[in-house]
């Protein structure tokens, strides 16, 4: 209890207010913009939290990362652009209500349903992570090294692609993470002789090269045609959207906790839970009388459910260091980078900091309704920015921001490389969330694992000796082998009828 | 541009046995049961694992006729404008690398989003403008604010920026 009330004395103060309305129009502004994703804004910005104190550096991200979701819903809706993959699962439905000039209404109901969402999984996480903390602190090397084999499992099983590509780009991940110094043994690999690679790549300007770089490479690739954006005139209804969106209750709940559960899977996140919420919200459709409010109420537990998964995906991210996606893995990158390590720990060791991380999480999410607004009238200004000049200043900031903090020239060389392997890698298919999983939790996985492998004088039988480390593994194993048998079965039982004839 | 699952294939297999041959190399010190090579060596064989899937499907999916053998050309590879622009946004890159030290990030970053600007919006004295306002904008946000030390090179000789 004291230290969420001394967490409070850290939110409330006029400068994290302020950094948080500052981040907060920032980020809305970036993901309004057609093609830049939250992502990438929050990746823009970690170079600027590097000079900030912890509390108002990782309330910038949280907030940014609270909007980002809703920010995803700007495009989708408007432009059928969707800015997060978080809204890929309603864009089409949504982008109807546009067309027909109410795309206002669908804002409207999005930020209040965000807004909820966001709080619930948020109320979870400040409730939940502590209990789920207090049980791993038993956890040993091969509990956690189960964790992240989990962790990484789930980003490529269901990461919606082909498990193989998904693979690639996890295994390339890993392999960034392994270049410099071993964190066992503390010897240098990779480096090849230069000097600057030492502390193997940044993180920083790894991101800003794979979101910031790579879009600006796929930007080239537009003609003209394609960069010109479609308009309809838009009738004010946000207001009145915020006071509908209350009629549905109880679908709004039903996202909420299913966005916050699996969120709270390590590797799985928000888009995954807004297509299962959209899913389940069909079933109800068909029982309103008119098709916009059955729409509606399809629409209004995905926009819940994916704000709510954030918050739930900071349990495992805070309490293991396990995130669910790649917004939540650059989060855990800063956490890290401001000496908030995650673990079990964080909630004794760092209680006022993490309630405060927490609180001001909860805020953001409660901020979403106003600057919800603000970010609907913002949006169509941000539109006549010509893309033409926005595109190169963005090059430009991208690289100032990766020397800013690597205070080098090779930040520059580290953001072009991987901004070049992005872009070449989603041309081909190829899904970027597995490789920066791979990145932040290849040294947990190398360190556990070795010295899993040390503990038992490199038996394997060890790693299914302990309780919760063979029910990790179990599950593990599941993932793996569940698709593919399931794959046979229903192959299996198609080809008979063919075989009969 | 997209490569054939085949020629993925062959890069993930050549990549992870560049990573086995070099992690080979490791010797790992008496202190230590496992050297720092073990794991990448572990990294090493699954892309290669990988590698060997993807090729295998490559090869099949070409011989059914779905895709090309090697190397396929999408939509935007035939227009031979995108080309010049993404060589222009890495040359950019490569030349901002090369001259920020000597001529300073003012003119270097004004060059920059100036020529790219004008490639891309087809308005070359707007993008100029614009170009001053942006760079003069990261300028005063990182230099003055943030307290980043950006290369000043010839402007320094002009009165130290």
């Amino acid at each position: 209890m004291e230290a969420i009330l001394d967490a409070f004395g850290q939110v409330f103060t006029f400068k994290v207010l302020g950094i948080m309305a500052v981040s907060a129009l920032y980020g809305l502004m970036v993901g309004a913009i057609p093609g830049l994703t939250a992502t990438l804004a929050v990746a823009l910005m970690v170079p600027i939290t590097f000079f900030m104190d912890p509390v108002p550096a990782i309330a910038a991200i949280v907030t940014m990362a609270a909007m980002a979701i809703f920010a995803g819903d700007l495009p989708a809706v408007l432009l059928r652009m969707p800015g997060t993959p978080a809204s890929a699962a309603y864009t089409d439905q949504a982008y109807r209500f546009t067309q027909a000039g109410r795309g206002e209404y669908i804002l409207g109901i999005s930020a209040c349903t965000s807004a909820i969402g966001g709080s619930i999984g948020v109320l979870a996480l400040m409730f939940g992570a502590p209990l789920l903390a207090r049980f791993a602190l038993n956890f040993s090397s091969f509990e956690y090294f189960w964790l992240a084999t989990l962790g990484l499992t789930a980003a490529i099983m269901v990461g919606g692609t082909q498990v193989s590509r998904s693979a690639v780009s996890l295994l390339l991940g890993l392999l960034v993470a392994s270049v410099g110094i071993d964190p066992v043994s503390g010897e240098t690999r990779f480096t090849f002789g230069s000097d600057a690679l030492l502390g193997g790549f940044g993180f920083i300007p790894v991101i800003i090269g794979l979101f910031a770089v790579a879009e600006i490479l796929r930007f080239c690739t537009r003609s003209a045609s394609e960069r010109e954006l479609p308009q309809v005139p838009q009738q004010p209804l946000y207001l009145q959207a915020l006071r509908d969106a209350l009629r549905h209750k109880l679908g709004i709940l039903r996202g909420s906790v299913t966005g916050t559960l699996i969120g709270a899977l390590p590797g799985a996140g928000a888009d995954i839970a807004a297509y299962i919420a959209y899913a389940m919200g069909r079933r109800q459709r068909g029982a309103a009388d008119h098709p916009d409010e059955g729409a509606v109420a399809q629409i209004a537990p995905a926009t819940a459910a994916n704000n709510a998964a954030v918050g739930g995906s900071f349990i495992p991210a805070t309490v293991f260091g396990i995130p669910g996606d790649s917004l939540t893995a650059i989060v855990i990158g800063v956490l890290l980078m401001k000496g908030l390590n995650p673990g079990p720990t964080i909630f004794t060791d760092n209680a006022s900091m993490i309630n405060a991380v927490f609180l001001a999480f909860l805020l953001a999410n409660l901020m979403l309704i106003p600057f919800g607004f603000l970010s609907v009238r913002l949006f169509k200004q941000v539109l006549r920015i010509p893309q033409g000049i926005l595109m190169p200043s963005i090059l430009l900031f991208a690289m100032v921001g990766a020397y800013a903090v690597e205070n080098s020239l090779f930040a520059v060389v580290t953001i072009l490389v991987f901004g070049v392997l992005g872009f070449l890698l989603e041309e081909n298919d190829f899904p970027l969330a597995p490789m920066i999983l791979g990145i932040v939790l290849g040294p947990l996985l190398e360190e556990t694992f070795v010295t899993s492998m040390m503990r038992s004088n490199g038996s394997f039988l060890a790693f299914f000796e302990r309780p919760v480390s063979l029910a990790l593994a179990l599950i593990t194993l599941a993932v793996w082998l569940l698709p593919p048998l399931l794959r046979l079965w229903r192959e299996h039982r198609t080809s008979r009828p063919a075989f009969t004839d | 541009m997209k490569l054939s699952d085949l020629t993925w294939g062959i890069l993930s297999l050549a990549l992870g046995l560049g990573v086995l041959v070099v992690a080979s190399g490791m010797e790992a010190s008496p202190y230590f049961q496992y050297g720092a090579g073990f794991y990448p060596s572990i990294i090493g064989t699954m892309l290669m694992l990988v590698g060997l899937v993807l090729s295998s499907k490559g090869v099949a999916a070409a011989r059914a006729g779905r895709a090309p053998m090697w190397l396929g050309l999408c939509d935007w590879c035939r227009v031979p404008g995108h080309w010049l622009s993404l060589g222009l946004v890495i040359g950019g890159l490569i030349a901002f690398l090369l001259l920020v030290e000597p001529l300073g990030f003012l003119l270097t970053g004004w060059l920059l989003i100036a020529g790219l600007g004008a490639r891309f919006t087809g308005r070359p004295l707007r993008a100029m403008v614009c170009a001053v306002g942006v760079v003069g904008f990261l300028y005063v946000f990182f230099q003055q604010v943030m307290g980043v030390p950006l290369p000043q090179g010839l402007l320094a000789s002009l009165g130290g920026l």
